[in-house]
């Protein structure tokens, strides 16, 4: 089996893969656990930094409930659509040549207005995600939260840690290592 | 009731996959960490200990905590002057790669020397198979200034300005000492110590795509005011940003190539000044253009879709009053680099504004941990 690439999955969780590239990842997605895993993850990494400074507390009981009511309203969601299908009304499908042609140029004009309408998906950068070095070293900060990227200088010589700051959106910290005496410069990206 | 009761007893294994989910793990040195060096890399690894790494599953994320030595050999024909490793976890989302250079090396054929890798990176916790972190060569920088390596992260530029630096610095603290003798080496460490602790330290956060905090209404266009730097093969013509309280964002400058040799790299220091008058390093801007090719007397624009915030201590806003800017670095079509000489650093004050060179910072420290002496000494081997 073919499997889409890193990228792909990637764009596919971010929703930013062309109209053909999505429906065929999609259809991949169907009968293939590990690439849906792999977007679930992505999903899940860029659903926000919240998640990554704990589990938040559940509360069992909201949660309990939130599910009941959920399968209920699925079940009853259910019975609706069955309901409806069978009331329904047999249709006579219309195949005159005249329809055909019609539906045709129907076709044929929705497709040119979409690729000449739709946007060139546009990798999405890292908006809302900051990097930030203070007396902490180089943190990642988003929704409220921070994560810090760099570490590994004794307390006692972090005013001799230098930051530069790329406006690319990058970041780097340089040390003189007090054991080899090396100067070591660390490079984080904002995305 | 009953039903609560079970629903709870049901949750209760989620509630401990989740607990699980949360805990450290120490790092497995056979598969946790793949090393990849090409087969025909100028370096060779001896060893790699992980130590304290870690790897933590928070939520749907993975932290992985690289605390990392490798020591490495040259097994090349030329002396080391700098490496950089590129580190990855994941490439697709932020905080999931980082690199680690070592500049200002001089490591002769057969010797061994040590990398460090001290980064945190995240990765999706769910990510199929293979190592959680993979290691690459990016690229090695040889005495002359030679290069071997993928150069993904464009570290021929970035090791190449830092051993012209190193070069630069170290002719003239031995220039100083031939001058001056030993007493005015020592004045000239002290001097650029001081500086390094006179150096104002500010909080700056940088983020991608637009404007970080501020609104739009207080919002101005602010002009920059460009520094010269004597034999500068690039001249800035005009250039402008948006300022907001502490926020600088979308720099944008036009420069011209008044060299006689095409230039495909260009980057601007970017000074930012306080309403105390105090001035400080705000960031660089290099060209944002992978393809820039500035023919002579041709212009071009630097610029920057980004926005940097200004803090100090606890948060504190740091309000900009007014902008610089000065070419710190340029590279021409053949690869070779201009970086500014000392002179011109020292003349337009700006010495006083950049961080040290990463040489300057190991000599001062050098100086400052082992004594004149033994400076003295790391300057002959050169």
């Amino acid at each position: 089996m073919n499997h889409p690439s890193d990228a792909a999955l990637a764009l596919y969780a971010g929703q930013e893969l062309g109209m053909l590239a999505r429906w065929r990842t999609r259809r991949h997605l169907q009968h293939c656990e590990r690439c849906r895993a792999e977007v679930d993850a992505y999903m899940g990494i860029r659903a926000g930094l919240p998640e990554l400074l704990g589990v938040p507390e559940a509360g069992w009981s909201r949660l309990a409930a939130e599910m009941k009511a959920n399968i209920r309203l699925g079940l009853e969601a259910g019975e609706c659509v069955r309901g409806q299908q069978r009331e329904e009304p047999r249709r006579t499908p219309l195949f005159g040549r005249r329809a055909l042609v019609a539906y045709a140029s129907i076709a044929a004009l929705v497709a040119a207005s979409i690729l000449l309408e739709r946007p060139l998906p546009r990798p999405r950068v890292s908006e809302g995600v900051t990097l930030e070095a203070n007396s902490l070293g180089i943190q990642l900060k988003g929704d409220g939260q921070a994560l810090s990227l760099l570490h590994g200088v004794a307390e006692a010589d972090r005013n001799a840690v230098t930051f530069t700051v790329g406006a690319q959106g990058s970041m780097r910290a340089r040390y003189v290592d007090s054991d080899t005496g090396y100067v070591t410069i660390n490079n984080v990206y904002a995305h | 009731m009953r039903t609560r009761v079970w629903l709870r007893a049901a949750l209760l294994p989620v509630a401990a996959w989740a607990g699980l989910l949360a805990q450290e793990r120490p790092l497995d040195p056979q598969t946790s960490v793949k090393i990849n060096l090409p087969p025909d890399s100028p370096v060779t690894l001896l060893a790699a200990n992980l130590g304290e790494s870690r790897a933590t599953a928070r939520g749907s994320a993975m932290v992985v905590d690289l605390r990392m030595a490798l020591s490495l050999r040259n097994a090349g024909m030329k002396r080391i002057a700098g490496i950089t490793l590129l580190v990855t976890a994941q490439e697709f989302a932020p905080g999931g790669r980082g690199s680690v250079a070592s500049p200002s090396l001089n490591v002769a054929p057969g010797e061994v020397f040590p990398v460090r890798i001290d980064l945190r990176l995240l990765r999706p916790a769910q990510m199929a198979g293979g190592p959680l972190v993979e290691v690459m060569l990016d690229g090695v920088l040889f005495q002359d200034l030679s290069f071997y390596g993928p150069n993904r992260l464009d570290s021929r530029r970035s090791l190449t300005a830092w051993e012209m630096e190193a070069q630069r610095d170290r002719r003239h603290f031995k220039q100083v000492l031939a001058s001056h003798g030993a007493e005015g080496l020592q004045r000239e460490m002290l001097s650029s110590l001081a500086r390094q602790a006179e150096r104002p330290r500010l909080n700056v956060a940088v983020s991608r795509g637009g404007r970080a905090v501020t609104s739009a209404a207080s919002e101005r266009v602010a002009q920059f005011a460009f520094l010269e730097i004597p034999g500068s093969p690039v001249v800035p013509l005009e250039g402008w940003a948006h300022i907001s309280g502490n926020e600088a964002r979308a720099p944008r400058i036009e420069v011209r190539n008044r060299s006689n040799d095409p230039v495909r790299y260009v980057e601007i220091g970017w000074v930012v000044e306080d309403r105390g008058g105090r001035r400080f390093l705000a960031g660089s801007v290099p060209a944002s253009d992978p393809d820039l090719y500035l023919p002579p007397g041709r212009t071009g624009r630097v610029l920057q879709d980004t926005a940097l915030r200004f803090t100090r201590g606890a948060g504190q806003p740091v309000y900009i009053e007014r902008m610089a800017g000065f070419v710190n670095q340029v590279e021409f079509s053949d690869g070779k680099i201009w970086i500014p000489n000392r002179q011109a650093l020292t003349e337009t004050k700006l010495l006083q504004v950049l961080a040290p060179s990463p040489e300057e910072q190991r000599l001062t420290e050098l100086y400052r941990k082992k004594g004149l002496q033994a400076l003295v000494a790391e300057l002959e081997r050169f």
